[in-house]
């Protein structure tokens, strides 16, 4: 399975098939990009369920000459269609900032007539973000110039888009790296430009090993606000994995206050360092 | 897995089919559930519900004390229900905008800000009512504004009393809205984050590759007053411990041209 089949996909999938009862299977996957197994998958979950009155939730007929699908819904499926206020922000915040979707109002006006009227109900102020996030990805892939967490390095990467979303840390592009075959996670606001091709510098990018870190928790409190971060916690020390040198040392001054590293004293070496060398500049 | 999406579908045809809905008629209605104890169920039920939460779906139940009608319903779409039901739109035509909106883009779009935060935030402003949430391990009941997005991070303006507060969102805990509605009036007015009016503020200027400056800006809440020359940047800020922490991250590469008041950093340097 290529799409991730959750209930959200499920309410994209009635969505779609909802507007019409006839549909040629060829137009249903290209309308909801999946492949014929997953529609199939799909049928067979939407149509396992009933309403109070017994009745078939959505019933469907496959003429297997024609390649046609015949949708019977019930009165149900009209008021099980809906759309959550996460998903209609997320289309209002990029309405307004994205300038592929700002060119798109322009030209078309049901999108000019769907945003002002979301505009009633979203008390949003996007100013700041005009700068700081310009989606001009292109269709295809992109060369990106990235700064790591706690280096201060660009590394060129060679991408294909594939998600937003965002954490703790921010705003995230999910994109396939293109040489490495894996998806990766990319803070936004540490994408420092997106290049053409010719710049792209395969051999800038480093080799990452795993650091084990302990520290001293300085602040008992601070253990509540880890949030989904693995860590073991030991008689006021603390344990944590990260995936790079670079990301333990971003991580150990963002929580100056709260953890102290112990070890690897490379790291706390450098950390003292760092606060020596901004001591003299003073 | 397929049962589990199975009866998330069978969950949300109940509950969007009656206004409210008993436990008892949940568990009677869906088969996975019926032959299930009331223990079974009950832990069978809550991850379903969570999981519909971690989607949006906000199934909870209604306890009005003063209510004859009880039990489960539906929220997390307060925004599309009240265009369904106030606004004069073809819900088949708005449903294809939203579809063709979608489609345009180039990225799946998951989650840009926390979605039963959202929800909650949005039913509270459009309808004036009050949220109560902890704070940083302190409880606060205020009146909603609207949400801004700055610097990578979202915030809530919300009034607390008379004055006008910023929330990182990101800090927000145990959020619940309050019952009653037209308890104040919002305003149109641009919000002014919290560190704005303050007046400890420090003035700075460096000179740092421009392209540091941007992946790191974030890090402390600031005000760039003058970026004349590509690699100088002048700043001012209140916020020392995250100008303490974007200056420790990236030296090596940047050289203070003048500071007003070095010994605020020093402080913290010194803690």
């Amino acid at each position: 399975m290529n799409k991730k089949l959750n209930i959200q996909f499920i309410q994209s999938f009635i969505k779609t098939i909802q507007t019409k009862p006839l549909w040629t299977i060829d137009k249903l996957l290209t309308e909801l990009e999946i492949t014929e197994k997953e529609l199939f998958y799909m049928l067979t979950i939407v149509s396992d369920v009933y309403t109070s009155s017994g009745e078939s939730f959505i019933d469907y007929d496959i003429n297997e000459n024609t390649k046609e699908i015949y949708f019977n819904f019930s009165e149900n499926v009209y008021k099980f269609v809906s759309i959550n206020d996460g998903e209609l922000f997320n289309i209002y915040f990029l309405l307004s900032t994205d300038t592929k979707l700002k060119s798109l109002q322009a030209e078309n006006k049901s999108i000019r007539k769907f945003s002002n009227l979301l505009s009633k109900y979203f008390t949003l102020e996007s100013t700041d973000h005009a700068e700081s996030l310009d989606l001009t990805f292109d269709d295809q892939l992109n060369v990106i110039e990235y700064i790591k967490l706690g280096s201060t390095h660009s590394i060129f990467y060679k991408i294909k888009p594939v998600s937003l979303k965002s954490n703790s840390d921010g705003i995230i592009l999910e994109a396939l790296d293109i040489d490495e075959n894996v998806i990766k996670s990319f803070l936004i606001d540490r994408i420092v430009n997106i290049n053409d091709d010719f710049k792209y510098q395969e051999s800038s990018k480093i080799q990452t090993n795993n650091i084990k870190v302990e520290f001293d928790l300085l602040d008992q409190n601070f253990l509540s606000k880890l949030g989904s971060r693995i860590y073991k916690s030991v008689e006021g020390k603390v344990y944590m994995e990260f995936y790079s040198y670079e990301n333990a040392l971003d991580y150990a001054i963002k929580n100056l206050l709260n953890l102290k590293v112990v070890s690897p004293s490379e790291l706390s070496v450098d950390i003292d360092k760092r606060k020596n060398g901004l001591m003299e500049m003073l | 897995m397929k049962n589990v999406i199975k009866r998330s579908v069978q969950l949300l045809n109940l509950v969007s089919n009656n206004k409210k809905i008993s436990t008892i008629e949940i568990k009677d209605s869906i088969s996975d559930y019926r032959d299930l104890s009331d223990q079974a169920f009950r832990r069978s039920f809550e991850r379903d519900k969570s999981l519909l939460r971690s989607f949006g779906y906000l199934l909870e139940y209604e306890n009005d004390k003063w209510g004859f009608d009880q039990g489960y319903s539906l929220g997390g779409s307060y925004v599309f229900n009240k265009i369904k039901e106030k606004e004069n739109v073809d819900i088949k035509e708005f449903i294809s905008t939203y579809l063709l909106i979608k489609k345009s883009l180039n990225l799946e779009i998951e989650e840009l800000v926390n979605s039963e935060i959202i929800s909650k935030i949005l039913l509270a402003t459009n309808e004036k009512k009050r949220l109560g949430f902890t704070y940083l391990s302190k409880y606060r009941k205020v009146k909603p504004q609207g949400i801004r997005f700055h610097d990578g991070a979202w915030y809530l303006a919300a009034f607390e009393g008379q004055v006008l507060k910023t929330f990182k969102i990101e800090y927000i805990n145990e959020l619940k809205v309050g019952n009653k509605e037209n308890l104040f009036n919002t305003t149109d007015e641009p919000f002014t984050f919290s560190w704005e009016d303050t007046n400890s503020f420090l003035n700075i200027s460096i000179s740092i590759p421009n392209s540091l400056y941007i992946a790191n800006k974030s890090i402390f809440s600031h005000n760039l007053m003058d970026n004349k020359k590509n690699d100088e940047f002048h700043i001012r800020t209140s916020d020392i411990y995250g100008l303490v922490k974007f200056l420790l991250i990236c030296e090596g590469s940047f050289k203070i041209i003048s500071i007003d008041k070095p010994d605020l950093i020093k402080e913290v340097l010194n803690e």
